[in-house]
C-alpha cells in the first residue's frame, strides 16, 4: 500500500478594513451568511471549542463542516479543523480532519487574510475551474465576496453550484 | 529531461464586466493606479513587445506578447529586468484568463517557469495576491489599495 497523496491549499488577499472588523467578519454566523454561500459559522472562539459551518436550507446534503478551535488569538490568528461529508470511497483515504489557519496581518489601512488549509486530499482540489467544489474555486469565491462586503457593504450574489 | 516547473495559480472574483477589467489590465497609464505605480507599455498583438517601467523609468519587466483573444484570454512571455538574481531566471509565462459569472468576472492568473523553486515565481506569488486584491477594490470602490499606488 502507497501512503495516501497529501495536500495543502494556500490563498491570500487583501481587504481595507481593520482585524477587528475582519475577525468579526470571519467568526460571526451573521455576516457569514452574507459572503458564504448562506452558510452560517459558528464558534466557540477558544481552544477546544466546538465549531460549525451550517448549510442554509436547502443545501444540508453538504453536512456541517463541524470541527474544533485548536488556536484562537482575537483579531490575529484562527485555526480550527474541518470535516467534510465525503463519499465511501474517500472517506477511506481521509486521515484525519483538515485543519484550517486564518491569519490577520494589518498593513497600514489595509489587513492581509492569509488562508492555509492543511491535510487535503487530491479529492478536495476539483480540477474543472468552472464551478465552486473544491476547496481551489470555493475559497477565492468566498473571500473575494468577504472583502467586497467589507469594503462595499455588499457581498456578492453567487450561488452555491454543489450537488446532492 | 528537466521537467521541474514553479507555478503560481491565483483566483479572484471582482464585481465588473470583462470588458472593465480586461481595460484595467492593458490599458497604457491604468497600471499606476494599482500595480505599484508601474507604466505599462505593450504593442498588443501576438508578437508584440511589452514592458514596464518604475516611475523613474528603470524597466521593471519585459517580453512579448504569445497569446491575445481580447476580452477573455492574455498570455505573456515574461521576463524581469530589475534584479540580477530573478532575471538571470530567464523567461516565464503569465496567463490571464477572464470569465463571466452573473455580475462578476472570475480573474485566473497563472505564472509558470520551466524551472524548480524559482525564485522569481516565489515573488510573485507574493505580489499578485496584493495587486489583484488592489485591481478588485478598484473597479468596486473606485480606490485602489494605498500599498500599491506607491512605488
Amino acid at each position: 500500500m502507497t501512503a495516501t497523496e497529501k495536500t495543502d491549499f494556500v490563498y491570500a488577499i487583501i481587504i481595507r478594513t481593520t482585524p477587528e472588523k475582519l475577525w468579526e467578519a470571519l467568526t460571526s454566523g451573521e455576516f457569514s451568511e452574507r459572503y458564504w454561500f448562506g452558510f452560517r459559522v459558528q464558534f466557540d472562539l477558544k481552544a477546544g471549542g466546538k465549531m460549525h459551518i451550517v448549510p442554509p436550507k436547502g443545501m444540508e446534503f453538504v453536512g456541517d463542516h463541524a470541527g474544533e478551535v485548536l488556536e484562537c488569538e482575537p483579531g490575529r490568528k484562527l485555526v480550527y479543523t474541518w470535516k467534510q461529508a465525503d463519499p465511501p470511497e474517500v472517506a477511506a483515504k481521509r486521515d484525519g480532519l483538515s485543519r484550517v489557519t486564518y491569519e490577520l496581518f494589518p498593513m497600514g489601512e489595509m489587513v492581509k487574510l492569509r488562508l492555509l488549509h492543511e491535510n487535503l486530499l487530491p479529492d478536495d482540489v476539483e480540477s474543472n475551474p468552472t464551478t465552486f467544489r473544491g476547496v481551489n474555486n470555493g475559497w477565492p469565491a468566498v473571500l473575494s465576496s468577504l472583502k467586497s462586503l467589507l469594503e462595499t457593504g455588499e457581498a456578492m450574489t453567487f450561488k452555491s453550484d454543489c450537488k446532492a | 529531461m528537466n521537467t521541474e516547473k514553479s507555478t503560481f495559480v491565483y483566483v479572484i472574483y471582482i464585481r465588473t464586466t470583462p470588458e472593465k477589467l480586461w481595460a484595467k489590465l492593458t490599458e497604457t497609464g491604468t497600471a499606476r493606479e494599482f500595480f505599484w505605480a508601474t507604466e505599462l507599455h505593450a504593442d498588443w498583438k501576438v508578437g508584440g513587445a511589452w514592458k514596464s517601467t518604475a516611475p523613474d523609468g528603470t524597466l521593471v519587466d519585459g517580453g512579448e506578447v504569445l497569446e491575445i483573444d481580447p476580452p477573455k484570454r492574455l498570455v505573456l512571455k515574461w521576463r524581469h529586468e530589475m534584479q540580477p538574481e530573478k532575471k538571470a531566471e530567464g523567461d516565464s509565462r503569465m496567463t490571464c484568463e477572464l470569465e463571466p459569472k452573473g455580475e462578476m468576472v472570475k480573474l485566473t492568473v497563472i505564472h509558470e517557469m520551466d524551472r524548480g523553486q524559482s525564485k522569481f515565481i516565489q515573488a510573485v506569488s507574493n505580489g499578485w495576491p496584493t495587486i489583484l486584491s488592489s485591481l478588485k477594490s478598484l473597479l468596486e470602490t473606485g480606490e485602489a489599495l494605498e500599498d500599491t499606488r506607491t512605488w
